[in-house]
């Protein structure tokens, strides 16, 4: 399909959007070091980065309503794409687009006291926000590999300095000296998966008669993804081991990046050490993003209604090798959660569980099921991570220790409802979004299974995962029998750092949680199903 | 207003909640106020549901049916029939009691409190009249965090392994459950239905030799229903947690521990696994016999007035397990009867044992003492309470006891080899020990020498004794006019019954068997 070049440039709307709101902070500080249209600076960089998150989201919207009346489809059906065959705006981009916003817009509204101790004028820190949110939006796009690849640097070297951003905290170095070395060693296994998958596909085509196949067809385009589904739909009989190999690195890449054990080692030391704002944002938006190529990449080339594969070859192995990673990563949070006496080591542990569940619903086939989640986790995650931020100690530092915890709930009704609320969700307790959210993996799971046949193991997995859940009852509730016991701590050591934007995010994330847990329909009535 | 008002039944304890909530802070007697009237207009609500309740239908009434998530079939459907009204009953009655009750002595976080009172009724209610198994579902989970709260927030002082201990053995059963749930769930879509979660749709799925699931199917999703309730109720032996949720949850919680896993076996593993239920029944039944005489022998021997209390209710459930499984309209009947004396009975004695609590500062029995002679009231209060637990002739706990155990000897499954009425005899041993614990707690607290500490305790006060007339009222009303009761219950147990005898002829093959035939009505 041939698109004008106005029609490129709405599909690059919101990465437009978010760029230049980038620049516009980063720029804002430098021009006008005190005032900004006769507010401070700190706020004015402040709204802007708000501007740009909520029009990117607006753009997605809209783009949303124009470009795809009949709402999320089967992600292994063909889209809207632009000429070279790079990006694509499907709803599937937009939903994801328009939650990496809503996570951006909780994220700055988070942020403020946490920039005010660090003495920043902000210009830097949203600027850095825009650009990761500016990659995660390409990566939802990605309808190429090396767009992929792209987005995914852009977001990376955008958190790198993001994580560190408490200069002179020793832990936020570590955090970010530690994210970076993996994300950087992460980032080169991708490559080298995408470089042996170009080689296969490439020689592949040259070999069936090269002119003929790559006719139109930059070397290049074959590392995009309707090309490789091609190839792997045609190669029956002849798969290429190198093939393969690329498509295991791409796993193990995507893998690390979305904190699936065994690759998620880094995860609660730099969950601990970054700013708590930061830690908001990777859990929740660096993590979707990760997900958004990986779901689209495998269930398009590897999905199940491609029949060359076949249901009884590779594509079960591969089934299987997402299964034991989804078990590992839900046990292995969970249980590493259990004995966590940090609250924000305790979050980023059930962070990977979640990444778990969510990794069930690849297996399942359903991306309805993982953009829900993906919002609603959002909400809870950053709610909790934003009620954490908010008790301290009089001498400055988070109260970030479970048991300083106790008595909180009595002392600060709404803190304590606010925290135990989030903790319910992530939980998985109704009437909590969370609670619909692994309703829908867990049905999306059975109704997979049992359509094709092979439901003992979709049904052992779903039990796999609801047994992790039981498991995750009991840390969760134990931060709310905590919120509610009488401090054995002096309480006069600790006071609550409020802030007015800060409460206004933990209460959207609240409200979110509540509404769309109790009426879901909201939103699966958007991802078309209604 | 006759499809709205099971709604508003439903919502107005949680609507109340939140004016509570809004109410200005700091002014506890004035939240107290709110809470309480808005119970009791629900009380008034649910009576006028009963009147108006057609005692010859047999399926669901003041049914309003709304959409909730159509995306995957579920639906806000509500609805009562002749099981549940009863216990809907017993929920809007409590309620109004333990506020009255307790707006007397709130604690400093009174209104957190009373909110948590309110939620925890509407969601009970939600679990007594949903008809849509998700939305159920939902009442059922969130009904845990009420509960939850009460114990972690108001409890004892080993509150914190209580509530913990008690939401993680109902999330074992729930989660299975919600296995169970999606399983029947697809079956049902598989069998060529659109997706719904329709609770009187579903049932026509194992009603039907047709279409009915394979056996051992059934066996596996019963499997994973049974394990929630069987918690829940609870049987032996997933009793555990009760006793230290009873002991150290307060007041309000152990009122409303009302017996809805009970109701859920005869609202959902009956009609939906006929078949399985009734492979299941002697299993079942031996479990419940193992309860009601354990639960009485470990009654004898706790110290502690809420233990024993507790473990009295736990040989309640099984008498009411007992009933339920012994699939014969008796056994129904006085199952469900059973429910409501357990719930009034056990509300009663809570609040004795909080009100001596009170007064002692010590549950210990053996703390008490010749307290007939300096509190009158309270000893004609507990004496008729005590009797009536047991099941004196006259009183409410005698039509259930009587209706249970007649049911469970004339259980014979369709397996004759099987000698059934065991179940039965057995369980008559247990109303033996329950005038053991019963009467013998009650000589140690009532009769002998006072310690000296109890020399100046004071009788019933006016809001004590306004608490606890209801329930005499009550107590006595039943025992003598229980038909009001199980009047209403015959045309939805015959339904039920309808689909066991069905059942029951797949299971064997050889037309009805002996202990479905229809009977005449017992009264």
């Amino acid at each position: 399909m041939s698109m004008s070049s106005s029609e490129y440039v709405v599909l690059l709307l919101p990465a437009l959007i978010l760029s230049i709101a980038a620049l516009a902070s980063l720029l804002v500080e430098a021009f006008f070091p005190d005032t900004f249209l006769g507010k401070p600076t700190r706020v004015g960089a402040q709204i802007l980065a708000l501007l740009g998150f909520g029009c990117a989201a607006i753009a997605s919207a809209l783009e949303w309503s124009h470009y795809a009346p009949g709402g999320v489809q089967n992600i292994s059906r063909g889209w809207p794409m632009d000429n070279a065959g790079m990006l694509t705006l499907d709803p599937y981009t937009a939903f994801l687009t328009i939650v990496f916003c809503l996570g951006g817009i909780l994220t700055v509204l988070l942020s403020s006291r946490m920039l005010e101790r660090a003495g920043s004028g902000g210009g830097e820190y949203y600027a850095l926000l825009l650009f990761a949110t500016t990659g995660a939006y390409l990566m939802a796009a990605a309808q190429h590999l090396i767009i992929v690849f792209l987005g995914l640097e852009i977001l990376s070297v955008a958190v790198y300095p993001l994580a560190g951003f408490l200069r002179r905290d020793r832990r936020s170095n570590e955090a970010s000296i530690k994210y970076f070395l993996l994300g950087a060693f992460s980032s080169a296994i991708l490559l080298y998966g995408i470089a042996l998958i170009y080689g296969s596909t490439g020689l592949h085509f040259q070999n069936l008669g090269g002119a003929r196949h790559l006719s139109g067809l930059l070397a290049l385009d074959t590392l995009r993804f309707d090309i490789i589904t091609s190839y792997a739909a045609n190669a029956t009989d002849s798969y290429s081991p190198v093939f393969w190999a690329g498509i295991a690195l791409l796993l193990v890449g995507f893998c690390f990046k979305s904190a699936l054990a065994p690759f998620h080692m880094w995860t609660p030391d730099v969950y601990d050490g970054s700013p708590t704002p930061v830690t908001a944002y990777m859990s929740a938006v660096v993590k979707a993003a990760a997900f958004a190529p990986f779901f689209r990449f495998f269930l398009q080339v590897l999905g199940r209604t491609h029949t060359g594969i076949g249901e009884g070859g590779a594509y079960r192995h591969w089934l299987m090798i997402v299964a034991a990673i989804a078990i590992l990563t839900m046990t292995w949070g969970n249980l590493a959660a259990v004995a966590e006496p940090s609250l924000k080591r305790m979050l980023a542990y059930s962070s990977v569980a979640h990444a778990g569940y969510i990794t069930v619903a690849l297996i399942a086939n359903s991306t309805d099921a993982l953009l829900y989640y993906t919002l609603v986790y959002t909400l809870m995650v950053i709610g909790s991570f934003g009620c954490t931020a908010i008790l301290r100690r009089r001498t400055g530092e988070e109260a970030v220790r479970i048991s300083e915890w106790a008595g909180v709930g009595l002392r600060y009704p709404w803190l304590g409802a606010a925290m135990a609320v989030f903790m319910f969700a992530l939980a998985g307790f109704p009437p909590t979004a969370g609670f619909m959210g692994k309703l829908y993996i867990f049905r999306a799971a059975l109704d997979t299974g049992l359509a094709s046949g092979h439901e003992e193991g979709y049904v052992a997995l779903v039990v796999v995962a609801l047994i992790n859940s039981l498991i995750s009852v009991y840390y969760y509730l134990r931060v709310v029998i905590t919120l509610y016991r009488p401090s054995t701590e002096d309480a006069s050591e600790y006071t609550t750092d409020r802030h007015g934007l800060a409460q206004i995010a933990i209460a959207i994330c609240v409200a979110g949680v509540l509404i769309f847990g109790l009426f879901p329909q909201l939103i699966f009535g958007m991802l078309g199903r209604g | 207003m006759h499809t709205i008002l099971l709604s508003i039944i439903l919502f107005l304890p949680l609507l109340t909640g939140f004016v509570v909530l809004a109410l200005p802070r700091g002014n506890r007697s004035l939240a107290a106020r709110a809470a309480l009237v808005g119970s009791s207009i629900n009380l008034l609500l649910a009576l006028f549901l009963y009147r108006g309740f057609d005692f010859g239908g047999a399926d669901f009434q003041f049914v309003q049916r709304a959409s909730w998530i159509p995306a995957i079939g579920a639906q806000y459907l509500v609805g009562v029939d002749g099981i549940s009204i009863g216990l809907v009953l017993l929920t809007t009655f409590l309620t109004p009691i333990v506020i009255y009750y307790l707006s007397h002595r709130l604690p400093e976080n009174g209104t957190s409190l009373l909110f948590t009172i309110l939620a925890l009724e509407t969601s009970l209610l939600g679990v007594l009249v949903s008809t849509d198994v998700l939305l159920w579902y939902v009442f059922w989970e969130a009904m845990l965090i009420p509960m939850y709260f009460l114990i972690a927030v108001w409890g004892g002082q080993y509150r914190a392994y209580a509530s913990l201990k008690f939401i993680l053995y109902m999330m074992v059963g729930s989660l299975l459950m919600l296995v169970g749930i999606l399983w029947f769930y697809w079956s049902y879509h598989a069998a060529g239905h659109p997706f719904t979660f329709d609770l009187s749709q579903w049932i026509n799925l194992n009603a039907d030799p047709r279409t009915q699931l394979p056996h051992a199917v059934q066996m596996w999703m019963f499997f994973f229903f049974f394990l929630s309730f069987a918690i829940k109720v609870p049987l032996f032996p997933f009793h555990t947690w009760l006793p230290d949720a009873q002991a150290e949850g307060p007041l309000a919680f152990n009122l409303l521990l009302v017996e809805v896993g009970a109701y859920a076996f005869i609202r959902f593993c009956l009609p939906l696994f006929p078949n399985a239920s009734l492979s299941w029944a002697p299993l079942i039944m031996a479990l419940a016999a193992i309860s009601v005489i354990y639960g009485a022998v470990m009654a004898i021997v706790q110290q502690d007035l809420k233990r024993l209390f507790a473990y009295a209710g736990m040989s309640h459930g099984g008498f009411i397990m007992l009933g339920i499984f012994s699939m014969t309209k008796q056994g129904l009947e006085g199952a469900i009867l059973y429910m409501i004396n357990s719930g009034l009975t056990a509300g009663a004695l809570f609040l004795i044992a909080d009100l001596l609590y009170r007064r002692r500062g010590t549950r210990r029995i053996s703390d008490f003492g010749g307290l007939a002679a300096r509190m009158p009231h309270l000893y004609f209060v507990f004496m008729v309470v005590a009797l009536g637990a047991i099941g004196l002739p006259g009183l409410n706990g005698f039509p259930s006891e009587f209706l249970v155990l007649l049911g469970a000897v004339r259980a014979g499954f369709p397996d004759p080899g099987v000698a059934q009425p065991i179940y039965g005899y057995l369980a008559g041993a247990g109303v033996v020990l329950s005038s053991v614990y019963m009467l013998w707690m009650f000589q140690r607290v009532m009769f002998g020498k006072a310690p000296d500490r109890l020399k100046d305790a004071s009788d019933l006060q006016p809001d004590e004794k306004w608490s606890l007339w209801p329930f005499i009222a009550v107590i006595f009303f039943i025992g003598v006019g229980s038909a009001v009761f199980t009047q209403p219950m015959d045309p939805a147990i015959s339904k039920t019954r309808l689909i066991m005898q069905g059942a029951a002829e797949v299971n064997h093959e050889v037309g009805p068997a002996p202990d479905v035939r229809p009977e005449s009505p017992a009264q």
